[in-house]
């Protein structure tokens, strides 16, 4: 009787697996064809019958890569673009959530709910505006536009995010380090920030990610290649080499490889931000 | 004796202090462009004169009767609901699937969250190519096993349009439906399955009784806010087609795009800019009014 | 040695008004438990206290300077936490020295007083280690000495010991007792726990709904409850309290028995709330209020039996001596009269003058 029992349940859980198995490969494919693509020589890439693994492993598309001397530019404005739009947001967001959570003054709930339903916006709507505004400013085409235009959804989210961390503080943590002595600020510096780090690092490395790859206004508002990131960049680089596949599914294999490692070294964090933040009322 | 204290102004305004900076952003980036666009659309500007008039509801009556606009509205509403149902369906049963406990769970995890973390333009050339009709892998694997006779043209084809843009979508977005899933089954108290199971529920009954009911508010919440994500969703739709030929997926979006940058009658485009707002607007207050309700009622 | 005086301090928070005009002298040196069921506003009282919450009206003072302006810091108490909140970044040291260094002490000033102590309460071994490596009691010590090493104006200590298992609650509450004796300085001790605050306190006030209800020693406490929910609160096992009636010439009805009670303001028949300490309760029909009835429930408690006697639809709570009582049995008991409080049923307080030693 056990024994079928036993039986039962190893066939059930062999059938589980596979099912999982079969459901994540079909769900990776396209990212695993793109990722393949790009080390297969010339000849694979451009057939009738294509394998998912390339037969010969070869770096040639990335050496192609390398020869385009605006692509390594294009990485560097999406890397500082999107690290000071992640940095701008959590040193502002951290401020913002600490009010909202441990302080009691009169519109906090309409302060609150007001800044998170700005996490709705369409940025279709600000586009235009934003293009005018910076044409007239002279700040087309600069870092400064683009990292002011990320924080437009960097910062409703790390506040987002912020609160379901911040609420889970014990409040008397933060109330022995205000009778040990510290002012508002010094709290926020000596003890939540040392206390949060980690989760304010993942917030900081999703905003990251979220800045290194926006598209809408990163290409209304570049102009030239020296100041388009990564988005633009790739943009520009699939009407240039419009059929190159090898190349195109390389520079976006290189585009994804560093928010793909920082996910993945941050995802208990951000994951367990996410599902604090989803608990929280607006 | 009433004694009013007298606070300092220092501890008064404190927290406004600390809220001051985010307030600012927030202005400077969303709530100011977003009166501009307002503006705009109640001007005649364009991209190229730099004159304008104001011309009041003009934009907005001129599109009542523009064929295009109405066309866009309902592409966006089906396109809204079916990715975003599509989005609940797969992220919901993605989230089951996980919350149970088995070997290599985690990997399952990461590798299932990651293409919530491809940018737009990524997933873009990803489909562009699995879509490929000579070399791409759709094409070849169906012609290879004689389902089709000559390459299908998934970005153009009428028939095919469609469900290529939304697979594309609901592959990058399901997995944070499946993430907002995830956490409300974890927050379902595991004594209720013990107390249910005591009183001799099966499988199908724990589901029913225990994990629907438990989830109700994460289904609220998760409806209303992919209906809110996908009615203005731009990138990918714009990437992959660009409205599609004949604006076939012309969403709301794309044609406000389409008139304030490359028809350059940013006045025009602003109106159906802000029609999206208003439309989402009126979905955040919904959102808002009845969330506070239910925190009330508990 | 802090004076500490509550005149009138209200408090709302949100729509809920948590304190109703507090009015409170703590003297110098003085232990006062403040006690109380939760949500009496206890807490929110601390907070007040130590400027972690703004007073909407009132006036506080350490010793006649009025401090509600003032923040924190620079009102200079220190405080203990149910949860103990000790920082869980730094070392027993860092969170020992962490409000000497907020306050500018010098490093060797600092090495001096947190290894001071440290040595009083024996956890000079532990200063290296951060809080999640230590017990719940080592916990509780670490957040008792970080109160200590301040030498603030007034302790506050918020349930300090509710998170301790039974056995550490009473020892270290022996030590809270032979701490405060040598250091003399004006302490503030919440609890729900009324032994805690038996054994405690120089005097107790009783919180309830927002007010505190009474102030006195714990024997004042104990025997004169100045209204029936002090008299049901104190004690435990929990007094006995009957409703019955008083009638224009004083005289007691209650349960089948007519009595002389002393107590004012006579003149009308009022219906009156009459209590007795299960304790006082004794076997056999004697002078005063009378019980017939049947052992229900027996609960032994070492030395002694608690005992319930269903006496015709109201039970009668007893505490006799091992042996005496079998369950069923039918028994008779009684009260003296001057072992009766007596309440007025409306607006339950004391109206008996009996005086008791």
């Amino acid at each position: 009787m056990t024994m079928i029992k036993k039986r039962y349940s190893r066939l059930r859980g062999a059938i589980f697996y596979c099912g999982l198995v079969l459901i994540t490969g079909i769900l990776s494919l396209p990212a695993l064809v793109a990722i393949s693509t790009s080390f297969k020589p010339y000849s694979e890439i451009f057939t009738t019958n294509p394998t998912i693994l390339p037969q010969h492993f070869t770096l040639a598309s990335y050496q192609k890569l390398l020869a385009i001397p605006e692509f390594p530019v294009y990485l560097l404005n999406s890397l500082i673009v999107a690290a000071f739009s992640a940095a701008i947001a959590i040193a502002v967001g951290v401020l913002a959530a600490y009010a909202l959570v441990f302080f009691r003054f009169p519109g906090r709930r309409v302060i609150r709910q007001a800044l998170l339903t700005t996490y709705m916006f369409p940025a279709i709507t600000l586009v235009f505006p934003v293009f005018f505004g910076a044409s007239r400013l002279n700040l087309l085409d600069t870092y400064t536009i683009l990292i002011l235009t990320n924080l437009s959804f960097a910062l409703p989210i790390a506040i987002w995010l912020l609160l379901g961390f911040f609420e889970k503080i014990p409040v008397e943590l933060e109330r022995a380090a205000r009778v040990d002595g510290c002012n508002r600020l010094q709290t926020v510096f000596h003890v939540i920030l040392p206390v949060m780090l980690p989760s304010i690092m993942a917030i900081g490395v999703f905003t990251f990610i979220l800045g290194w790859g926006e598209y809408l206004f990163a290409l209304t508002l570049t102009l030239t290649d020296a100041h388009r990131t990564a988005s633009p960049g790739m943009h520009a680089l699939m009407g240039n080499y419009r059929i190159d596949y090898g190349l195109l599914t390389a520079a976006g294999t290189v585009i994804v490889f560093p928010l793909v490692l920082l996910f993945a070294l941050f995802q208990k964090h951000i994951v367990e931000g996410m599902t604090s933040a989803s608990h929280h009322r607006l | 004796m009433v004694c009013e204290t007298k606070r300092s102004w220092g501890a008064i305004l404190a927290p406004y202090g600390f809220l001051a900076p985010a307030v600012i952003i927030v202005f400077g980036v969303l709530i100011y462009p977003l009166v501009y666009a307002v503006y705009f659309s109640l001007t005649d500007k364009t991209m190229l004169v730099s004159a304008y008039h104001f011309v009041g509801l003009g934009n907005y009556i001129e599109l009542m009767g523009d064929s295009k606009f109405w066309q866009a509205f309902r592409h966006s509403i089906v396109f809204a609901l079916v990715t975003g149902g599509l989005n609940l369906f797969l992220g919901f049963g993605m989230a089951l699937v996980l919350n149970r406990r088995f070997r290599f769970r985690g990997v399952f995890h990461t590798v299932l969250l990651l293409p919530w973390v491809i940018p737009p333009i990524v997933t873009g050339l990803i489909f562009r190519w699995l879509y490929n009709d000579f070399y791409g892998y759709l094409n070849c694997l169906l012609l290879g096993v004689h389902l089709i006779e000559k390459p299908i043209l998934f970005l153009v084809d009428a028939h095919y349009l469609w469900p290529s843009v939304i697979i594309a979508n609901v592959w990058v977005e399901y997995p944070f439906v499946m993430l907002m899933f995830m956490a409300g089954l974890q927050s379902i108290d595991p004594d209720l399955y013990r107390a249910a199971k005591a009183d001799g529920a099966g499988s199908m009954q724990l589901f029913f009784h225990v994990t629907l009911p438990g989830l109700q508010r994460v289904f609220f919440v998760n409806v209303l806010l992919q209906i809110i994500f996908m009615f203005k969703t731009f990138n990918l739709v714009w990437i992959l087609t660009q409205g599609g030929p004949g604006g076939r997926i012309e969403l709301l979006s794309t044609l406000a795009f389409h008139y304030a940058f490359e028809g350059t009658q940013t006045g025009y485009g602003s109106a159906v800019a802000s029609i999206i707002f208003y439309v989402l607007l009126i979905l955040s207050c919904i959102y808002v009014v009845i969330t506070t309700r239910k925190i009330k009622e508990r | 040695m802090t004076r500490l005086s509550l005149q009138n301090v209200s408090k709302s928070l949100g729509n809920a008004l948590v304190l109703k005009k507090i009015n409170l002298e703590v003297h110098p040196g003085e232990l006062m438990v403040i006690i109380g069921p939760s949500g009496c506003g206890k807490s929110t009282l601390l907070n007040v206290i130590a400027g972690l919450e703004d007073t909407d009206e009132g006036h506080i003072f350490f010793n006649e300077q009025p401090v509600e302006h003032l923040a924190p810091k620079a009102r200079d108490v220190a405080m203990v936490f149910q949860n103990y909140a000790l920082y869980p970044h730094k070392t027993v040291f860092g969170n020992l020295a962490f409000g000497l260094k907020m306050r500018g002490f010098t490093k060797p000033e600092i090495q001096e007083r947190v290894a001071a102590v440290a040595r009083q309460l024996n956890i000079h071994q532990l200063l290296l280690r951060k809080p999640r490596h230590l017990s719940g009691g080592e916990c509780q010590r670490v957040a008792m000495g970080r109160a200590l090493v301040r030498r603030p104006n007034i302790y506050l200590l918020d349930e300090p010991l509710s998170n301790l298992d039974a056995l550490l609650r009473s020892q270290i509450r022996t030590e809270i007792k032979k701490l405060h004796a040598v250091l003399k300085t004006t302490m503030i001790f919440v609890t729900h726990d009324q032994i805690e605050a038996m054994t405690l306190a120089d005097r107790i006030a009783v919180m309830n709904q927002g007010r505190i209800v009474q102030v006195g020693t714990p024997d004042e406490i104990y025997e004169r409850p100045k209204t029936d929910f002090v008299a049901a609160f104190m004690g435990n096992p929990a007094m006995n309290l009957f409703t019955g009636q008083k009638d224009a010439q004083g005289r007691l009805h209650l349960h089948g028995n007519t009595l002389q009670v002393n107590a004012s303001p006579g003149g009308k028949d009022q219906t009156i709330r009459v209590g007795f300490r299960p304790e006082k309760v004794r076997l056999g029909i004697d002078t005063g209020l009378r019980f017939k009835g049947r052992v229900t429930v027996l609960e032994p408690t070492g030395a002694d039996v608690f005992a319930i006697i269903d006496c015709g639809g109201e039970d009668v709570r007893c505490r006799v001596p091992r042996g005496c009582l079998t369950v069923g049995q039918q028994v008779g008991v009684s009260v003296q009269t001057k072992d009766l409080h007596i309440f007025n049923a409306q607006s339950g307080h004391r109206v008996d003058g009996v005086k008791r030693p």
